[in-house]
């Protein structure tokens, strides 16, 4: 019988939640439970829809319990088997405190449930993005043995500033010569195209030290990894390890495939072995699907003479007894001897260490202060979430005062009973912190799934893992704490007598003091959000009106790598300028060049130059294109002096460059004039100006910087993007772009057109992803905050029926009624207003770098949110406000 | 060996598991269905629940895993088995409610409420 997507996911959704159980009793049941289910689901699914939905919805409720029941038995094994003793009188407490709870929050499920999800909101948000966080720099390598001993590491210049990788010459040395790295692996990036014969794929590629994967600790999931010899002797050994991934996908886990052929690059390499399952490269975001020996250079990177260039990333695992801080000592001391024996690259005396693999050091701060910006408002969340709850506690405290009064009477302590009180509200908060992982499961896969305008293929393994999982469970505890112990504490005071006399109409004013106080710091809270959800949002329509200097609309971008193809630089040539030809020749082709940089796709490459010339300070760096002619015309950039690249501009002619407006006038800005006809250093060669080119936007919407461009024809480079603008929409360009590449070589990887505008979106990344995330968050915030607004209001219009009774039998219009409750409720929001204004004003400073074309105090924005959250608590309010307009004086006093 | 009586009384679901299990072994699934069919529908075992039944019966040695067997129709499911622990603390279970059962005040409460 063939399972419908429906059953599978929920077998995959019961195996999630199988993973929730104490790791003993999961390795032991699991796989059964699991087989079980899938029985189950089928004797369920010959009962139809309804049958199902029962069937799911018993199950998991009780395999929720189930685990509670089961994490239980852990803590009180007493418990377990009943012939040993009943355990002391602590645990038998807690154990009657639990049960006490869980009948007490069962005996009022709407409140129960409505706590559990308000908490589940804010433990969800923080945990998705802790567990991006966990996933991005914090998880180590899948598969690696003992991964905390291993470093990266690469050279750095004395002051720190710049930094180098490491030529293969100095990677030998740093092998040779380290005692403190029990082993050190070198790796570095090459394109593969991977084949079994017919069209190949293209995938991220290393080339890797033989010691690769003994260094990291892997074990192959299947075949071998590299033997020593196979690194040796350059070209000798054409062998391959491929990705599990790519194993499962295009070999069909075959492991007959493990010893056959399979071609990279065109050339006849042998399979030897698969990664284990998850592994892809030391640079975790990036995905790798194979791997070949450096000896294998040769063949992967052609035409390149390595033994001195830096290309290589390095690694090594830490001796038993190392410290980092020995073998950065040690490594800083190879180097810099390195540097004076050869006298290559001197500027480079010290190593640099740093652990954890997922991205270099610098990549972590970029991500962290980003990704701080998005935990502060899933914080902020969290916060409105547990202030919410503890208003709603303090409310269940205060209905509950005769009750732990009799029990006070009784003889139960105090501390009895705030530990009681406590007890269900960490239940509450542990219950809403399981919720909360799943919410927070569901929005990493929302976040999986969004399309990454990328050329690399990412590893996004966001999956909650045991890491995120303990910290949700300590969220979940501390939150119980901190948001029960207030109302815990104010609900068992005073004395028994005074307790026991109360009624409870008549509860103390303290009480409302408190509550209108959480009310007001959620408003507060939820308009914090807003604001900068709304700072957000106009950056993200800012950014998308901002002028970038060229047209993207009707542009197609085609990326290839033609030395991934196995091209030598002349076939390469000859493959473009074929390409080239037809793709111009094409119906609805207007015009066709080729560059190495899209403009704001996050490709920018930079060089230095030498101005000398210029009377300039003489080196100094610039952002480079190496482009095609052509360029110009098809992102519609004009040339404000001189002429444009040309066909004539080829290899046999003079090295000319032309530059943007921001360059010239960065050159000529002692000499003045224009610097067309004038030369300056580019790397060994110089380089006549013949043109400027207006400025454009380059890496970011926010500044132009210097860019010099490059002619392709007069500095090969097989990694190209081809640009080609048409008549109607780029993607419909596809069918015939793929015949055509087909017609040239039909070996060739199928090409991929991303359409420009989608290329360049990955510029507005940040602000749409954290636009997005606030705006959800914000709007959760706006309701928790309103609904609190409202249940508060309506509780007091409650509690003061009877003195809403007098005043209408004395003579009150309604009218008066109505607008005294408003008054109460708008007496709150403007306090919450007045807060939530100067927290907005302190916290937006903090996403400042993030915005584009607003500033972080935009008073447009902070005045839009006000007046939304004025709009919002004034319904909130005026619901239980007509209630007491309405209110009938005879009744009213007859109540009680 | 621990007398049968110190583990009585039992619970509804630990009986059934233990009186299923007595008329041969049984994997999870087989214990379920049977355990649903003893009880006319009445009790319906979810795998987190039968499981951890099941953790308790074999912690406290009433129940033990049988050796998997050729037989078998399905070679990754476990089987488990009653040991004859489990049978004796079974029927002094039995033998409980049957004393509660016959008892004069149980007679009489059934023939003035039952249906």
């Amino acid at each position: 019988m063939i399972r419908t997507i429906a059953s599978r996911a929920a077998c995959r959704a019961f195996a999630a939640l199988v993973r929730f159980y104490p790791v003993e009793f999961r390795r032991r049941f699991g796989d059964d439970m699991r087989s079980l289910f899938d029985d189950q689901l089928l004797d369920a699914e010959r009962a139809g829809g309804v049958g199902v939905a029962r069937f799911l919805v018993r199950t998991f409720t009780a395999t929720v319990a189930s685990i509670g029941g089961a994490w239980w038995d852990l803590v009180a094994p007493a418990h377990v088997s009943r012939t040993r003793s009943r355990g002391d009188g602590m645990t038998a407490n807690i154990g009657s405190d639990v049960r006490y709870a869980a009948r007490s929050l069962r005996k009022q499920p709407l409140f129960t449930l409505v706590a559990i999800g308000v908490i589940a909101i804010g433990t969800g948000a923080v945990t998705t993005i802790a567990s991006a966080i966990n996933s991005m720099i914090l998880r180590p390598i899948p598969g690696a043995t003992d991964p905390d001993r291993l470093i990266a590491f690469d050279r750095r210049s004395d002051d720190g500033r710049q930094g180098a990788s490491v030529s293969y010459h100095l990677y030998e040395r740093l092998r040779d010569r380290s005692h403190m790295l029990a082993g050190v692996a070198a790796w570095s990036k090459a394109d593969m195209t991977l084949s079994m014969g017919s069209a190949g794929t293209m995938v991220a590629g290393n080339v890797v030290s033989g010691n690769y994967f003994s260094v990291l600790g892997l074990r192959p999931a299947a075949g071998r990894f590299f033997l020593r010899e196979e690194d040796d002797v350059p070209v000798a050994h054409p062998v391959v390890v491929v990705s599990y991934l790519y194993w499962t996908v295009n070999l069909g886990r075959d492991r007959s495939a493990i010893g056959k052929p399979l071609w990279v690059n065109g050339n006849q390499y042998t399979l030897v072995g698969v990664a284990p399952k998850g592994f892809h490269g030391v640079f975790s975001p990036i995905r790798v699907d194979a791997w070949a020996p450096l000896a294998m250079q040769p063949w992967l990177r052609p035409q390149r003479d390595l033994a001195d260039q830096p290309w290589l990333w390095t690694f090594g695992r830490l001796r038993a007894g190392a410290t980092r801080d020995a073998a950065r000592t040690e490594l800083s001391s190879i180097i810099a001897a390195h540097a004076v024996e050869t006298g290559l690259v001197r500027e480079y005396t010290k190593a640099r260490v740093w652990t954890g693999f997922s991205l270099p050091e610098d990549a972590h701060v970029m991500f962290l202060s980003f990704a701080a910006v998005l935990l502060g408002a899933a914080g902020l969340v969290l916060v409105i979430a547990c202030v919410n709850v503890a208003s709603m506690l303090s409310a269940r405290a205060m209905a509950r005062r005769r009750e732990m009064a009799v029990r006070a009477a009784l003889g139960a302590g105090r501390a009895r009973l705030v530990r009681q009180l406590l007890t269900e509200s960490v239940m509450l908060s542990g219950a809403g912190a399981i919720a909360g992982v799943g919410v927070a499961w569901i929005a990493s896969s929302l976040l999986e799934s969004l399309p990454l305008p990328a050329d690399q293929s990412f590893v996004l393994e966001l999956t909650p893992d045991p890491r995120v999982l303990a910290f949700a469970a300590l969220l979940s505890i501390v939150t119980g704490i901190v948001f029960g112990l207030a109302p815990a504490l104010r609900g068992t005071s005073a004395d028994v007598a005074t307790r026991l006399r109360e009624n409870s109409a008549a509860s103390a004013g303290g009480k409302r003091r408190a509550g209108n106080a959480l009310i007001v710091a959620q408003l507060a809270l939820a308009l914090t959000l807003l604001v900068t959800a709304g700072l957000f949002a106009r950056s993200l329509v800012a950014g998308t009106s901002i002028d970038p200097g060229f047209e993207t609309a009707h542009v197609a971008t085609i990326r290839m790598n033609t030395e991934a193809w196995g091209y030598t630089p002349d076939q390469g040539r000859a493959f473009y300028g074929a390409l080239r030809r037809r793709v111009a020749a094409l119906p609805g082709v207007d015009a066709v060049s080729s560059t190495t940089v899209v403009p704001l796709a996050a490709q920018g490459s930079s060089t230095r130059i030498d101005a000398s010339a210029f009377g300039q300070s003489p080196k100094f760096t610039v952002s480079r294109s190496d482009i095609d002619p052509g360029y110009f015309t098809v992102l519609g950039i004009p040339i404000a002096r001189g002429r444009a690249i040309e066909a004539t501009d080829d290899e046999r002619a003079a090295p000319v460059v032309v530059i943007n407006e921001t360059l010239e006038r960065r050159l000529t800005a002692s000499s003045g004039g224009t610097a067309v006809g004038r030369t300056f250093g580019l790397g060994s060669r110089h380089v006549t100006v013949v043109g400027v080119a207006r400025d454009a936007k380059y890496d970011d919407l926010i500044a132009t910087p210097p860019v010099v461009f490059v002619p392709l024809a007069q500095q090969w480079t097989p990694t190209q993007t081809m640009l080609v603008r048409t008549k109607s929409s780029p993607s419909a360009l596809a069918p015939a772009l793929d015949r055509v590449v087909t017609e040239i070589d039909p070996r060739a990887p199928h090409p991929v057109v991303v359409p420009m505008d989608a290329a360049t979106s990955v510029a507005l990344l940040p602000q749409r992803v954290a636009g997005g995330f606030t705006a959800v968050l914000g709007l959760i915030g706006l309701v928790l905050a309103s609904v609190g607004l409202y249940g508060t209001i309506a509780y007091s219009v409650g509690r003061r029926t009877r003195e809403i009774g007098i005043r209408v039998a004395l003579g009150a219009h309604s009218t008066t009624v109505l607008a005294m409750i408003l008054r109460e409720g708008m007496l709150l929001a403007s306090l919450g207003l007045v807060i939530g204004l100067g927290l907005a004003a302190a916290v937006t400073r903090f996403v400042s770098s993030y915005l584009v074309g607003v500033r972080a105090l935009d008073a447009l924005t902070f005045g839009s949110m006000a007046a939304l959250l004025t709009l919002v608590a004034l319904a909130a309010s005026y619901i239980p406000a007509r209630r007491a307009a309405a209110i009938d004086p005879v009744r009213a006093l007859k109540m009680e | 060996m621990p007398s049968p009586t110190s583990f009585l009384p039992l619970k509804p679901v630990e009986l059934h598991l233990l009186l299923a299990l007595s008329d041969g072994d049984l994997h999870g699934y087989g214990l379920t269905l049977a355990v649903a069919e003893r009880s006319d529908g009445l009790i319906r075992l979810a795998p987190g629940n039968l499981y951890q039944v099941l953790k308790r019966l074999l912690t406290d040695g009433l129940v033990a895993e049988a050796p998997r067997s050729a037989s078998n129709d399905d070679s990754r499911r476990r089987l488990y088995r009653l040991t004859a622990l489990g049978g004796r603390v079974a029927a002094a279970e039995l033998e409980r409610l049957r004393a509660l059962t016959s008892s004069a005040t149980a007679k009489a409460l059934q023939r003035k409420w039952a249906t």
